[in-house]
């Protein structure tokens, strides 16, 4: 997937095209209003992340632009600002989703997906993953043909971690992830252990190879490596 | 005291003595005045007499009034006061009476003068009467105007000082306007008072545009740090030791992300107008809880919440109610106990949630200012009750915490 970055911090522009490149997407990058038009005039782009506050210019005007010139973009802002309003108008804007600094990588990586399956395959998309596979639609999990009994939380789990697959997924990305919001620390990562091992033991009851990896001390990472 | 009240008791106390010294002293002027014009009077009607006696060479006599007799010596001249019988009043009255003795013509003359007090005392009395009559209507007016003239004077100063009174920085971060008066130091205090307050909320603004700002600023470079160490973790040749080094700078940065976005949070509840919707409170309950699940779940916590028969609805603003009850929540299921307990109550009038679990290590009056946290070393702000505070004093809602027999219980009245 093509996919144009407008942030102004150069050191997270670079972080985000080099993290989102390891999952096969090709990225492009603006670092300013004047810059970011001028691509979005020129080019096609499957999704397109905005920084609401650029130096010479408001994002929420260049929303305007994308929709009137591309309006099939997956647009996802990004913002500094924990303002409802500005999430509102984004979103009636046409903005796909919303997300505030700071963010883990691993959770824009999520949105991101979330945001491709649901333009360009509107949802019924299947991720296939060495026999295990996500109808995303039905929100089934098949192994080797076999349905798993999965929990709500259990299967947005196994998809954060498909999605993110190859990469180390710490215990707070995954916590954050799960409840919501963090606006209240979560100390004990007690609810991902216990989620964690159910997801293990059904995958490994329905014959499946568990491929979720315990990094030590830091997360873990979901590889057949 | 006001000062209305002790400027009007100093006013009774001196007019009191003013108005008894006043009396004293008209009686003590008129009677001198009385006695004197008696004197007089007497002085006169012997020197008629005597002309009299000089002249007709016939001797006058006019009792009480007048009595003249010849005497063979002359005695002792005698003024005094007495009383006799007035044949025409038939009555005995009370008389000055003035005897000198007098050589007319060869013959001596004793005469007696007397003239009656009764009258004089009536004049002086009522005189003395009406005068301070007169003066108590006076007073009474004073006292009435002064006290007209003082409330009106002051009306303006207990309007500012009301003012002042409800001068809030949380509630109306604005300026004191206070109404002018026309007593040139009531403005002058005015003014000054005008000025502090503007300077006092341009202090709070910049103080709290700093906090915002700041927050503000740092969520991009934090996002860069997080972000940055998420990349290094990724790398798969990193050593235990490396990766003993980035794990806790990592968590560090979460944390202070977490603050960041609580105070931002704390400083839009205390700034921000929010709009009132209906929020229905049980509902609320209800979706918070169930977002709660994976916690209560893995802590095996009990929810004892019977949902009330009829909604309980009120004005307010959904998302602050939000922010309330899953700030509460969460407390009750942070800091409880494996194989807990949270009972929730909802009715009309008030919100209590219980929560076992240990007892608080910091005073529970100091529980919902900011930072206090039961364990300092622990990942939370510190600022999830100050939130929860705050936004009760929103809502005008009164929060009270009580805790009983391992039982944590936190109860809001509306």
């Amino acid at each position: 997937m093509k996919i144009l970055i407008i942030e102004d911090e150069i050191a997270l522009q670079d972080t985000i095209a080099s993290y989102l490149a390891m999952g096969g997407h090709i990225c492009e990058k603006a670092s300013s209003f004047f810059q970011a038009e001028d691509k979005i005039i020129s080019f096609d782009y499957d999704i397109i992340i905005l920084d609401l506050i650029l130096p010479d210019g408001n994002g929420l005007d260049l929303l305007k632009i994308i929709k009137e010139k591309q309006s099939q973009t997956g647009v996802l802002i990004l913002s500094a600002r924990n303002s409802l309003d500005d999430k509102l108008k984004g979103l009636n804007l046409g903005s796909d989703d919303y997300i505030t600094k700071p963010f883990h990588l691993s959770e824009l990586n999520a949105r991101i997906n979330a945001i491709i399956r649901r333009k360009k395959f509107n949802g019924n998309d299947r991720i296939m993953f060495h026999g295990i596979s996500l109808n995303l639609a039905g929100k089934e999990v098949r192994i080797n043909n076999h349905l798993l009994n999965l929990t709500k939380k259990e299967y947005d789990l196994l998809l954060f971690f498909i999605t993110n697959k190859n990469r180390v997924v710490t215990k707070e990305s995954i916590a954050e992830h799960l409840s919501g919001d963090f606006i209240y620390a979560a100390d004990d990562f007690d609810f991902i252990y216990t989620h964690i091992k159910n997801l293990r033991k059904k995958i490994h009851d329905a014959g499946g190879t568990d491929y979720i990896k315990t990094v030590y001390g830091i997360g873990y990472k979901f590889s057949d490596t | 005291m006001k000062l209305l009240q002790q400027t009007n008791r100093y006013y009774l106390i001196i007019s009191g003595i003013l108005f008894l010294l006043t009396g004293i002293l008209l009686y003590i002027f008129m009677s001198i005045i009385s006695k004197n014009e008696i004197n007089e009077k007497l002085n006169e009607t012997k020197n008629r007499v005597i002309e009299h006696l000089r002249d007709k060479q016939e001797i006058p006599n006019l009792y009480p009034v007048i009595e003249v007799i010849k005497v063979p010596s002359i005695g002792i001249p005698l003024s005094r006061d007495t009383i006799i019988y007035d044949p025409v009043d038939h009555e005995y009255e009370k008389y000055k009476e003035e005897i000198v003795y007098k050589t007319i013509n060869g013959t001596q003359y004793k005469l007696t003068l007397r003239r009656s007090l009764k009258e004089n005392r009536v004049l002086m009395f009522s005189t003395t009467f009406s005068m301070i009559f007169i003066l108590f209507l006076l007073f009474i007016a004073f006292f009435f105007t002064n006290r007209y003239i003082s409330k009106k004077i002051w009306t303006s100063f207990y309007h500012n000082l009301n003012t002042i009174k409800h001068f809030s920085l949380t509630l109306n971060p604005s300026p004191l306007h206070l109404l002018p008066s026309k007593i040139q130091e009531f403005n002058e205090l005015n003014e000054a008072i005008e000025n502090l307050s503007r300077k006092v909320v341009s202090d709070y603004r910049i103080l709290k545009e700093f906090t915002e700002n700041a927050s503000h600023e740092t969520q991009t470079p934090l996002t860069v740090i997080i972000s940055r160490l998420e990349i290094l973790l990724q790398s798969g040749d990193l050593t235990n030791g490396q990766v003993k080094n980035i794990y806790p700078a990592y968590r560090a940065a979460k944390r202070l992300s977490i603050l960041n976005k609580n105070l931002l949070l704390l400083s839009r509840i205390e700034h921000e107008r929010f709009k009132k919707e209906p929020v229905y409170l049980d509902k609320i309950l209800i979706t918070q809880l169930n977002l709660l699940d994976v916690f209560i779940q893995s802590k095996k916590l009990t929810v004892h919440f019977q949902p009330p028969e009829k909604h309980v609805i009120f004005k307010g603003n959904q998302y602050q109610t939000e922010i309330l009850i899953s700030n509460l929540l969460k407390n009750a299921t942070h800091h409880n106990i494996t194989g807990g307990k949270i009972s929730i109550f909802l009715t009309e009038k008030d919100l209590i949630i219980e929560n076992t679990g240990k007892p608080l290590s910091i005073e529970p009056d100091k529980l919902f200012e900011r930072f206090r946290k039961a364990d300092s070393s622990s990942q939370s702000s510190g600022l999830g009750l100050a939130i929860v505070k705050q936004i009760c004093r929103n809502l005008h809602w009164i929060i009270s915490y009580t805790y009983t027999d391992g039982i944590h219980v936190l109860k809001i009245v509306f």
